[in-house]
C-alpha cells in the first residue's frame, strides 16, 4: 500500500497526527463486522498500522502510541481508599501494606551480586544461584526481573565478570532466550545474544579435536599472559576472528587486544632481528596459520555427513514416492548470517564433559578476583552501564 | 457485590419486564462463562449486562454433572454435593480435559468432556429461558485465551450438543476487559487483565481509545488455577498421617477435597484454617495460616510470572506504564494472589467488579455487540491470536548444507485477528513426488519443542512444475479457530487441512450420534432441583458426620422425604426452608471443629 493509499483508506490527509488517525480508525472500525468481512478488516488494520508508522517516522519522535496520559491517573491514594472499602468484607494484606516502589538500585545490586558470586561457582552451581536470585526478585516488582537480566547481560558484554560461559548458559535457560521473539524485545543486547548463540551453534560443528585445545588455551590466557602463551596467538587468532562474540565469553576482549598487540610487537621484533631473511614480511604481522582451515575442514566433514544423510534418506524415497523429505524454504535462508545449523545436544555439555575428563575435576574458568579487583570490576561495570543509558 | 456494578441480577423467575422487552427482538444471544469450577450465564437486557440466577437462586452454577439414583442427570450444586457420596456417578473439573480424548465414566457409560460440558450448558440454557421467558438458541461462550485449537473446537461442539449455536468463542480475559471497559467508558487507558480461574491462568494487556478496546497481547498457562491450590492443601493431609494408599479411595478423596475447599475459603475469610480428616484408622489434622500457605504455594505463584512478563514484553510496555490492573476469576480472591498482584505492579489492583462474575458480564456485552444493540453503537473490540502458528522447514545453510527441524511461524503470536497469511515453500529435492506440511503451535525455535496440530501431504506434479512449490495459507478467525489451506502453485490444486490429532476430535457424524444419545437422557426437572439439592447436601453431611449430629441429619432426611411425598407445595416450601437452615447450622459447627467422638 503506498502512503497515499493507506491515508485514503482511513480518509485522512498527510498532515494528520496520531490522534486523528486513531479517531479515523475507530470510526471506520465500528462500521466493519470483523467476523463477516475479514478482508475489509485486514485492509483497514493494515492501513492503520502503516499510518501510525508513517506518522511516527514523520515526527521522528518517540512512541507511536500517542495516547495522552489521562489527566487523573488513579492515584495510589484513591485506589487505596477503594481497597480499604473492599477490605471491610475481605481482609486483604494489599490494604495493609503500601505497594512497593520500583527499587531499581536494589535490583541492580542484586544483579551485580549474583554475577560476582557466580564467577566463583562451578557451571552446575550457577543455575541454582540464578534461580535463587530470581526467586528473590519475584517477591517484588514485576519489571525487576527484566532489569536484573539486562544488567547481567551488560556485565557479560563488557566482560566485567568471569565464568561467562556458565553465566550465559544459565541466563539463556532461565530467561528463555530460545523463545521466538524473546531476543527482539532485548534490543542491542538481544542482537549480541543472537550473535553468541549463532556462533556457538557453528562452533559446535567444529571437530572437538580442533576446538578443545583452543578453548583450553583461551582459558589459560584469561589469567595473566605468559610469554609462552603469547606466542601461541597464531593458533587461536583464526577462531577468535571467526567467532568473536562467542569466544569473548572465554577470553576477555581487553585481554584479546593485549594479546594481539604483544604478539604483533614480538613478531615485529623477531622480523627486525632477521631482516635479511624475511625483509618483506617485516611490515605486517606474520600469518603462520591460514585463516580458517580447521573450521573449513570441520564444516566440510559436517556437510559431507549431512549430504550423506540426505542421500541415504532420499535414495529410495523420491522414486517410490514414499513419505517425502521435509519442506525446504530455499528462497529465504535463515535471517541471521553465519553457519547456523541444528544442535543435536545441549551446547555446553560436551564442553564440560571433555574438561572433566581432562582434569578429573570441575574446572574453574576464571581465577576469582581479589577484593580490590572486584571493586574495580564493579566500577567498570557501573560506568559501562551509565554510558549505555 | 460492590455498589455501582452495572449488573443487576434478574429475579429468580421471569420478570414481566424482561419478557416484554425481549419479545420485541428477533433473537436473544446469551453470554456463558463455562468455567472449570463454576459456570455462569448472563444476557444483555435493557442496555446492560445482567446475570441470570439458576433454579436455586444463585448466579454461580458449579460445573459438576452427576447421575441421580433414578438415572436422571443432575447438574450444578446437587451434583457437587454428590461428589462425595457418589464419586462413581458424578464428574467435575472436566474442563481441564477439553480437547483431549480422555473420558469419564458415569454409571455405565463413558462421557467425553464436551458431553459433560454440554449438560452444564443445557442447564444454563434452561435457566436463561426461564428468566427471559423465551427460547434461547444462540450463545457466546468464553474460553481461556490460551486454549488451543483442539480445546476451542471441543468447546464449540459442547455448545452444539447442548442445542446452542455458538455465535462466538470469546477469550475470557477479553470478556473481563469488555465488562471493565464499559465500566470505564470514555477514558483512554492501558490496562492488564489478570485472570486466575479455577483451572486456567490468562493475562491480557489492553489499550482503550475512542471506544475501541484493543487487545495488545495475551499469554497464559492452561494448567494453572485455583484447583491447584486446593490440591496443594489436600496434599498436607498425606504429609500429616494419611497413608498414600488413600489416594485410591474416591470417597475419601472427594471428602478431602470438600474439606480442603472449605479450608481455602476460611483462609481467605479469617486468615487461618484447621481441619481433620480420617481414613480407616489414620487421622490427620491440618492447620495452616496465610503465611504458611503462601510459602507452600510458592512454586505455583512463580508460574504466574512468565505469562505476565511475556505479555508485557509483547505489548512492548513496562508494568509502570499500566493505568490499571483488573482481577478476574474466583481464585484472585485469595489474599496471597491480591498481595502478589499488588507487589508485582506496584499498585493496588482494581476491584470495582466482582471477579467471579466479570467474565460472564463481558460475554453478555459481547452478546449485545453481536445483536447490534443501540447502547453499544460506540463500542468495538479487537482481539489477538495468543500463540504463534507455523510449519516445519528445512533450512539451507550458507555453506550449502541443510538442516531440518526448524519451526517457522506463519502467524506470529499476538497478531490481531481475524488474520490470513500465506507463505510459499519449495521441495527439498528435485524429483520430489510429495510435500508434507506439518502445522505447529508454539514459541520455540525448533519444532520438537512445539505442539503438532496436524499434518497434510500434498502430491507434487512431475518435473519443473513441482519445483514451483506450494502456497500455505493459515487463516485464524475471531473465534480462535485455525484453517490451513495448501495450494500447489503449478496446477492451483488446493487441499484443506482438517486438524484432528488422533481421537481427540469428534466427526460431524459422531456429533450427531452423541446429540441423539444426550437428548435421550432424562434431566432432573428444574422446578424440583432445589429440593433435590437439599437432599444431596444432607446425604453428603450424613456421610461426613459422626455421632449425634449424624443421627439428627438422618432423621431430617427421612422427614423431608416424607414431606416431599405428600406433594403439598406449601408444606414442602416451608419445610425446605427449615431444613436448609438446620443443615447450614450443622455444617458450620462441623467444618472447623470436627467432632472428636
Amino acid at each position: 500500500m503506498s502512503h497515499t493509499n493507506f491515508l485514503a483508506v482511513l480518509g485522512v490527509t498527510t498532515d494528520a497526527d496520531a490522534r486523528a488517525i486513531k479517531q479515523a480508525y475507530a470510526a471506520l472500525l465500528k462500521r466493519i463486522d470483523q467476523a463477516a468481512d475479514p478482508a475489509g478488516f485486514a485492509r483497514l488494520r493494515e492501513a492503520y498500522e502503516q499510518a501510525l508508522a508513517f506518522v511516527a517516522g514523520k515526527t521522528n519522535s518517540a512512541p507511536v502510541v500517542a495516547t495522552p496520559t489521562p489527566a487523573a491517573t488513579p492515584t495510589i491514594a484513591t485506589e487505596a481508599a477503594a481497597a480499604v472499602a473492599e477490605s471491610r468484607t475481605t481482609p486483604t494484606p494489599a490494604a495493609e501494606e503500601p505497594p512497593p516502589a520500583d527499587d531499581l538500585a536494589h535490583t541492580l545490586r542484586l544483579a551485580e551480586g549474583f554475577a560476582l558470586a557466580a564467577q566463583r561457582a562451578t557451571p552446575e552451581q550457577v543455575r541454582p544461584m540464578l534461580d535463587k536470585a530470581i526467586a528473590g526478585l519475584r517477591r517484588g516488582y514485576l519489571d525487576a526481573a527484566g532489569r536484573f537480566e539486562e544488567r547481567v547481560i551488560d556485565m557479560l558484554m563488557a566482560g566485567a565478570v568471569g565464568n561467562r560461559p556458565a553465566i550465559f548458559t544459565a541466563l539463556r535457560e532461565a530467561f528463555h532466550w530460545e523463545e521466538l521473539g524473546r531476543l527482539a524485545a532485548l534490543g542491542t543486547r538481544g542482537r549480541w545474544i543472537e550473535a553468541v548463540m549463532t556462533q556457538e551453534d557453528a562452533w559446535h560443528q567444529v571437530l572437538l579435536k580442533k576446538r578443545a585445545p583452543i578453548l583450553n588455551t583461551l582459558r589459560e590466557a584469561d589469567a595473566p599472559l605468559t610469554e609462552d602463551l603469547m606466542r601461541s596467538w597464531p593458533r587461536v587468532r583464526g577462531a577468535l576472528d571467526e567467532f568473536p562474540q562467542y569466544l569473548s565469553l572465554y577470553l576477555h576482549p581487553a585481554r584479546k587486544a593485549e594479546w594481539r598487540q604483544r604478539y604483533e610487537a614480538f613478531d615485529a621484533a623477531r622480523a627486525a632481528a632477521m631482516p635479511d631473511i624475511d625483509a618483506p614480511r617485516s611490515h605486517q604481522p606474520r600469518r603462520e596459520t591460514p585463516k580458517k582451515p580447521f573450521v573449513g575442514f570441520g564444516l566440510a566433514i559436517f556437510v559431507l555427513l549431512q549430504v550423506g544423510r540426505f542421500l541415504g534418506d532420499n535414495h529410495v524415497a523420491p522414486q517410490v514416492s514414499a513419505p517425502p523429505a521435509p519442506v525446504a524454504r530455499v528462497s529465504q535462508p535463515y535471517p541471521t548470517q553465519g553457519n547456523r545449523v541444528t544442535v543435536t545436544q545441549s551446547p555446553y555439555t560436551s564442553e564440560c564433559e571433555w574438561v572433566l575428563k581432562r582434569y578429573g575435576t570441575t574446572p574453574t574458568f576464571y581465577s576469582p578476583p581479589s577484593g580490590s579487583e572486584q571493586e574495580t570490576l564493579l566500577k567498570t561495570c557501573r560506568e559501562q552501564w551509565a554510558k549505555r543509558r | 457485590m460492590t455498589a455501582g456494578t452495572p449488573a443487576r441480577r434478574l429475579p429468580k423467575h421471569a420478570s414481566k419486564d424482561a419478557a416484554r422487552c425481549s419479545q420485541g427482538k428477533q433473537r436473544m444471544i446469551v453470554g456463558i462463562d463455562l468455567g472449570t469450577t463454576n459456570s455462569l450465564v448472563a444476557a444483555w437486557v435493557d442496555g446492560a449486562p445482567r446475570l441470570i440466577p439458576n433454579a436455586l437462586g444463585s448466579v454461580l452454577t458449579p460445573s459438576c454433572v452427576g447421575l441421580d439414583d433414578d438415572g436422571s442427570v443432575l447438574v450444578g450444586e446437587a451434583a457437587r454435593e454428590r461428589l462425595q457420596t457418589h464419586p462413581f456417578r458424578t464428574a467435575s473439573l472436566f474442563k481441564r480435559y477439553m480437547g483431549s480424548g480422555r473420558t469419564v465414566q458415569l454409571g455405565d457409560r463413558d462421557y467425553r468432556p464436551e458431553e459433560l460440558s454440554s449438560l452444564v450448558l443445557r442447564a444454563l440454557k434452561a435457566d436463561a429461558e426461564a428468566a427471559l421467558g423465551m427460547t434461547v438458541t444462540e450463545a457466546i461462550i468464553t474460553v481461556p485465551a490460551y486454549f488451543s485449537d483442539a480445546q476451542r473446537k471441543a468447546t464449540r461442539v459442547a455448545g452444539e450438543l447442548a442445542g446452542l449455536k455458538v455465535e462466538r468463542l470469546l477469550n475470557e480475559p477479553t470478556a473481563a476487559a469488555l465488562a471493565y471497559g464499559l465500566h470505564e467508558a470514555g477514558s483512554e487507558i492501558q490496562f492488564l487483565v489478570f485472570d486466575l480461574g479455577g483451572g486456567t491462568f490468562d493475562v491480557s494487556i489492553l489499550e482503550m481509545f475512542e471506544g475501541v478496546m484493543e487487545v495488545r497481547a495475551s499469554a497464559g498457562d492452561n494448567m494453572l488455577g485455583g484447583e491447584d491450590f486446593v490440591t496443594l492443601i489436600a496434599g498436607l493431609a498425606f504429609a500429616n498421617g494419611i497413608p498414600e494408599a488413600a489416594r485410591g479411595d474416591p470417597h475419601f478423596m472427594q471428602k478431602l477435597v470438600a474439606r480442603t475447599e472449605a479450608a481455602k475459603r476460611e483462609l481467605t475469610k479469617a486468615g487461618s484454617a484447621r481441619f481433620e480428616v480420617s481414613w480407616k484408622d489414620a487421622t490427620a489434622t491440618v492447620a495452616l495460616d496465610n503465611e504458611t500457605f503462601e510459602k507452600l504455594a510458592e512454586p505455583l505463584l512463580n508460574r504466574l510470572w512468565r505469562p505476565i512478563e511475556r505479555a508485557l514484553r509483547d505489548a512492548r510496555i513496562r508494568a509502570a506504564d499500566l493505568d490499571n490492573v483488573v482481577l478476574a476469576g474466583g481464585a484472585t480472591r485469595m489474599p496471597m494472589i491480591r498481595a502478589l498482584a499488588t507487589r508485582m505492579f506496584g499498585r493496588f489492583p482494581s476491584i470495582a467488579l466482582n471477579p467471579d462474575e466479570v467474565v460472564a458480564m463481558g460475554a453478555a456485552v459481547q452478546a449485545g455487540l453481536k445483536m447490534k444493540d443501540k447502547a453499544l453503537d460506540d463500542v468495538v473490540m479487537t482481539d489477538v491470536c495468543p500463540y504463534s502458528l507455523g510449519t516445519h522447514v528445512v533450512r539451507q545453510l550458507e555453506n550449502g548444507g541443510r538442516a531440518s527441524g526448524f519451526y517457522e511461524p506463519i502467524i506470529d503470536r499476538n497478531t490481531i485477528v481475524p488474520v490470513s497469511r500465506v507463505e510459499r515453500y519449495y521441495p527439498v529435492d528435485r524429483g520430489q513426488k510429495q510435500i508434507r506440511i506439518e502445522v505447529y503451535q508454539g514459541e520455540s525455535r525448533m519444532v520438537r519443542d512445539n505442539i503438532l496440530l496436524g499434518e497434510l501431504t500434498v502430491p507434487l506434479p512431475d518435473g519443473a512444475a513441482g519445483q514451483q512449490g506450494v502456497d500455505v495459507r493459515f487463516t485464524y478467525d475471531v473465534n480462535g479457530l485455525l484453517e490451513v489451506e495448501v495450494t500447489v502453485v503449478a496446477n492451483r490444486e488446493t487441499e484443506r487441512l482438517v486438524i484432528a490429532s488422533g481421537d481427540a476430535a469428534l466427526s460431524p457424524e459422531e456429533i450427531a450420534e452423541r446429540l441423539k444419545v444426550l437428548s435421550a437422557l432424562k434431566v432432573h426437572p428444574r422446578d424440583t432441583l432445589e429440593n433435590r439439592t437439599l437432599l444431596a447436601r444432607a446425604e453428603r453431611l450424613y456421610e461426613q458426620l459422626l455421632g449425634d449430629l449424624r443421627d439428627r441429619v438422618g432423621q431430617y432426611i427421612l422427614h423431608f422425604e416424607h414431606v416431599l411425598a405428600t406433594q403439598d407445595g406449601r408444606a414442602i416450601a416451608r419445610d425446605a426452608a427449615a431444613f436448609r437452615e438446620a443443615l447450614r447450622v450443622i455444617e458450620e459447627q462441623d467444618h472447623f471443629a470436627p467432632p472428636t467422638g
